[in-house]
């Protein structure tokens, strides 16, 4: 083969040649939509020739581009870009799978619910891990929330992959357990037991319960609405389990206050940025024409994050833990703001 | 910026003057207290250094008052393996394990919790003749020589020259402490030589 043949080949395919490495934004066809419950919807997708998909880590999201009617930010985009965690293990997939709960706010999660059907080409972009097993695990606890189940349910099959052991706590509401059957048919097989919870406080009462008898070297996850989160983080805390044996993923973020005013300086240029009430760092950065990455806007996912120099900080996202907040050095830009009314910060930006 | 390559367990800030040595266990001066939030506790006790019942004696006063604590003692780990063992698959998480006697049984019962699932987070250890080996003197060390692939308790100081009772090649002992395997490598101290 010639040189100029390989720069060539190169240019044409910049990283891995084999498709199943795409994971850049790129369509792929809706091949089955199924009714889980009232409020869920199963989406499966395919590459539209039919190939092998990007393997990837249990827990992890696929970013999906929806056209909701009402948009959260600028009025001249028609477009959301929402992740919605893969229930597969993971493993040579030709298939990525999803369930989305119909929020009922006209926005890309009823979008999904409303216009996709059997046929259709989505844009997606990953999937994206941020929510993987340890790879010290030994023996999982894995706690479910409503539709806080995918990404559990992806774990789940990871391990009964793997031939590892589990216990999977599930809470939902009577009549609105997505997944379920899936989870009864793998609590069929050896090492896998399942615990159903319909109420708040047997939920509480099977978390005090299951944290006080796991064997060593377990980790924990746990994925659902914030109160449970808040629930599990307790039992973990009362049952003695150190930090780092207990992993949770938020899908919803708290209501945040419009926050103080304050000034960043972009540490490159040396420009100045007044951040009023109500507006976030990030829209300002984005506005002064700065290309910083993005996804949830409100403190969940990670992608927001800036380097920071100096300056006193708030940190109010769900993503750091505490002795990155603490080190001062980083702030996602979406909910983060400076310490205090009239702080200055420098982003090394 | 300091790096510790292997730290046997939760280090304490030691009146140290100089750098600690990469690949050398940093022991603490004196025993950790029991870390209270734990729910239940499993001492180990290996040795029979007075220093190593005093100090297990110690913890199991202050974390039977806290919760359910399980003791093994042995004279050293051969001894007690099987009973160490039994305890790590009947603990369950939120424990926290505490080992006590002299390193080279604490270095290879760290490595077995570890390998049993334990976490930097729930060991604490202490080694009695730790502050010996810091100063240079010889103890007790857990050794896996690498020609004949075994590990073997050789007397000898951290860095020194020792026979490996398997082979009998002349060892260097290395300043290079696995954490999963509890021992000090060491190879041929001559093996640059012709003859």
């Amino acid at each position: 083969m010639s040189a100029p043949a390989v720069e060539r080949a190169v240019e044409r395919y910049p990283a891995h040649l084999h498709p199943a490495y795409a994971t850049g934004v790129r369509s792929l066809r809706v091949v089955e939509v199924v009714r889980l419950t009232d409020t869920v919807r199963h989406v499966v997708l395919e590459a539209p020739d039919g190939g092998v998909l990007a393997s990837y880590e249990p827990g992890a999201h696929l970013v999906v581009t929806t056209f909701p009617e009402v948009l959260p930010t600028e009025a001249d985009q028609t477009e959301k870009r929402n992740a919605y965690s893969l229930t597969g293990d993971g493993v040579n997939p030709r298939r990525y799978a999803v369930s989305v709960l119909r929020r009922g706010d006209g926005g890309g999660s009823d979008w999904v619910h409303d216009a996709l059907a059997v046929g259709d080409l989505v844009e997606v972009e990953g999937p994206r891990s941020s929510f993987a097993p340890r790879h010290d695990q030994r023996h999982a606890l894995l706690v479910a929330g409503g539709i806080g189940v995918t990404p559990v349910l992806s774990h789940a099959r990871a391990v009964v992959r793997w031939g590892g052991t589990c216990e999977i706590v599930y809470s939902y509401r009577p009549g609105h357990g997505a997944h379920l059957e899936d989870l009864r048919a793998l609590a069929a097989r050896p090492g896998v037991t399942l615990h159903e919870a319909t109420t708040v406080e047997h939920t509480a009462r099977v978390l005090a319960e299951r944290f006080a008898d796991q064997p060593l070297g377990t980790h924990a996850y746990a994925c659902g609405p914030v109160p449970m989160l808040d629930a599990y983080v307790d039992a973990a805390a009362a049952a003695g389990w150190p930090e780092g044996r207990v992993h949770l993923e938020r899908f919803t973020a708290p209501e945040l206050d419009a926050g103080v005013p304050f000034t960043a300086t972009v540490a490159s240029t040396g420009q100045r940025l007044a951040v009023p009430p109500g507006t976030s760092l990030l829209t300002a950065l984005l506005d002064a024409g700065h290309e910083v990455a993005n996804l949830c806007r409100q403190g969940v996912c990670g992608e927001c994050l800036v380097p920071v120099r100096s300056g006193a900080l708030e940190h109010r996202d769900l993503v750091l833990s505490e002795s990155e907040k603490s080190a001062g050095d980083r702030m996602l830009s979406c909910v983060s703001r400076g310490g205090h009314a009239g702080a200055e910060i420098e982003v090394d930006l | 910026m300091t790096v510790e390559a292997v730290r046997p367990g939760p280090v304490q800030p030691t009146p140290a003057t100089a750098e600690p040595v990469l690949g050398l266990p940093v022991w603490p001066a004196e025993p950790e207290p029991v870390d209270a939030s734990g729910t239940s506790y499993l001492v180990v006790a290996l040795g029979t250094a007075p220093r190593t019942a005093t100090v297990a004696a110690d913890w199991v006063r202050a974390a039977e008052g806290r919760a359910p604590t399980r003791l093994v003692v042995a004279d050293d780990l051969d001894a007690g393996r099987s009973d160490l063992e039994a305890a790590l698959t009947a603990a369950r998480t939120g424990v926290r394990i505490m080992l006590v006697g002299g390193q080279c049984d604490v270095l290879l019962g760290l490595a077995l919790a570890r390998a049993y699932g334990a976490g930097e987070a729930e060991l604490r250890s202490f080694a009695v003749d730790g502050a010996a080996a810091a100063a240079g003197e010889a103890t007790d060390l857990p050794v896996y020589c690498a020609h004949c692939r075994d590990t073997h308790r050789v007397h000898a100081p951290y860095g020194g020259e020792a026979t490996c009772p398997g082979c009998a090649r002349h060892l260097e002992i290395h300043h290079h402490l696995s954490a999963s395997r509890g021992s000090f490598l060491a190879s041929d101290a001559r093996a640059r030589d012709l003859a």
